[in-house]
């Protein structure tokens, strides 16, 4: 009967041992993951490492600001809207390069980029195409204006 | 009709809000859709803005173009007046041209980020006749793009300050246009509600807005679209099409590619 019932406890002392250790293996595995991932997210200030797509975000942020601007006054909406597409381009760019390497520190940025990168194209495309009509406007400008 | 309004005393063009308008509800269609398909949202929200870009650029490309013979018919006026090279250029913009620039743009996004290119252009197929409708609303707003003379019912006719020739009856071309973008994007919708074989949405796209602009340029007015052995421009854009979009429709069909399958990365 002793001989059963060490037969019996030896089983459950090494499931829950093993148990024990698979609890301690996961633990310091999840602890190492998050570390890793706060890691990614959060580096260190100063971290001599460069923040993946941070300079292409502020450059559509400047961009952005710039053609939101510029827009507004007359052919300087054709300025604008180079920069604003300039601007588009970065910060998709700044977005993807982001989602890549997993570090969204410059998220906020690349956004507010896209944002009025997206508010500049409008704009200035309802402004220049002020001075634009269609296709068949040339016949009109043709026959009318200069012939 | 209203070529612009007026917000606090500043002109603003109602082609360009209309197209612009357009543009963005076609944006939010593409992206609303993309559970459908399998794609990012993201993704399909940034290769749209992108194509923007190819937009404006190819459909300026063939406007330009459009307007080569009349440059070289009135080439000695033009070096004589410069300026009147740059009121050509001021003019607008092409829709085909706009539609392969755009494609051009979500290719080239598809190959740098390694997705795939039809599932990509199915999930923004509706969203391209909605725009187109209501850039035509834009042309009659604008006057452009007018019809041929015609004394039948819901003709249309023009005041002065529009592109379109003043007092004279004429085929109203370009609500036709908007209400059979509408019902094709209807169809579209329809037919997307859930994942289909690749290329199918496009294609169908491709083919039923080709026959529409092949038949309804019969029934344009203004002069400059490129006329060549009879047809214009978009006529000659539409015939080529056909089998391509055929082939996209109901040829093509890429290896490994179920209805299952997952295009995001």
């Amino acid at each position: 009967m002793d001989n059963n019932n060490n037969d019996n406890q030896n089983p459950n002392q090494y499931q829950n041992q093993n148990q024990y250790q698979y609890q301690n293996q996961n633990q310091s595995q999840n602890q190492y993951q998050y570390q890793n991932q706060y890691q990614n997210q959060y580096p260190n200030p100063g971290s001599p490492y460069p923040v993946p797509g941070k300079g292409k975000a502020t450059a559509a942020l400047v961009m952005g600001i710039i053609s939101v601007v510029l827009c507004w006054f007359g052919y300087f909406a054709i300025a604008a809207l180079i920069l604003a597409i300039v601007g588009l381009v970065l910060s998709v760019s700044a977005k993807k390069e982001m989602q890549a390497s997993g570090n969204f520190m410059a998220r906020g940025m690349a956004t507010a980029g896209l944002v009025l990168s997206i508010i500049g194209v409008s704009l200035s495309a309802i402004v220049f195409i002020s001075f634009l009509v269609c296709v068949s406007s040339i016949s009109s400008i043709v026959n009318y204006n200069w012939f | 009709m209203l070529p612009q309004i007026d917000v606090f005393g500043r002109p603003f063009s109602m082609y360009a809000i209309f197209c612009v308008l357009g543009i963005a509800l076609a944006i939010l269609i593409g992206t609303s859709r993309s559970k459908i398909i399998g794609i990012q949202k993201n993704d399909v929200l940034y290769a749209m803005l992108l194509s923007v870009v190819g937009l404006l650029v190819g459909g300026k490309i063939l406007y330009i173009v459009s307007v080569i013979p009349v440059l070289w018919e009135y080439r000695q006026m033009i070096s004589e007046h410069p300026a009147i090279l740059k009121a050509l250029f001021n003019g607008g913009f092409v829709f085909f041209g706009a539609v392969f620039g755009a494609v051009g743009v979500v290719y080239l996004y598809c190959k740098k980020y390694k997705l795939k290119l039809l599932p990509m252009l199915d999930t923004v197929a509706p969203g391209i006749p909605i725009a187109h409708a209501f850039g035509r609303l834009g042309c009659l707003s604008a006057g452009c793009c007018y019809g041929c003379s015609y004394n039948g019912p819901l003709a249309l006719t023009f005041p002065e300050g529009c592109a379109a020739p003043a007092g004279t009856a004429l085929f109203p071309i370009q609500p036709f246009e908007s209400v059979l973008n509408i019902i094709l994007f209807i169809a579209l919708m329809l037919l997307g509600r859930r994942k289909r074989r690749d290329g199918l949405l496009f294609g169908s796209y491709l083919l039923f807005y080709s026959i529409i602009r092949f038949v309804l340029e019969f029934f344009r007015g203004d002069a400059e679209r490129g006329i060549l052995f009879g047809f214009s421009l978009s006529q000659w854009i539409s015939l080529l099409l056909l089998p391509l979009a055929v082939y996209i429709a109901f040829i093509y069909h890429p290896k490994n590619c179920g209805p299952s399958d997952d295009h995001s990365q």
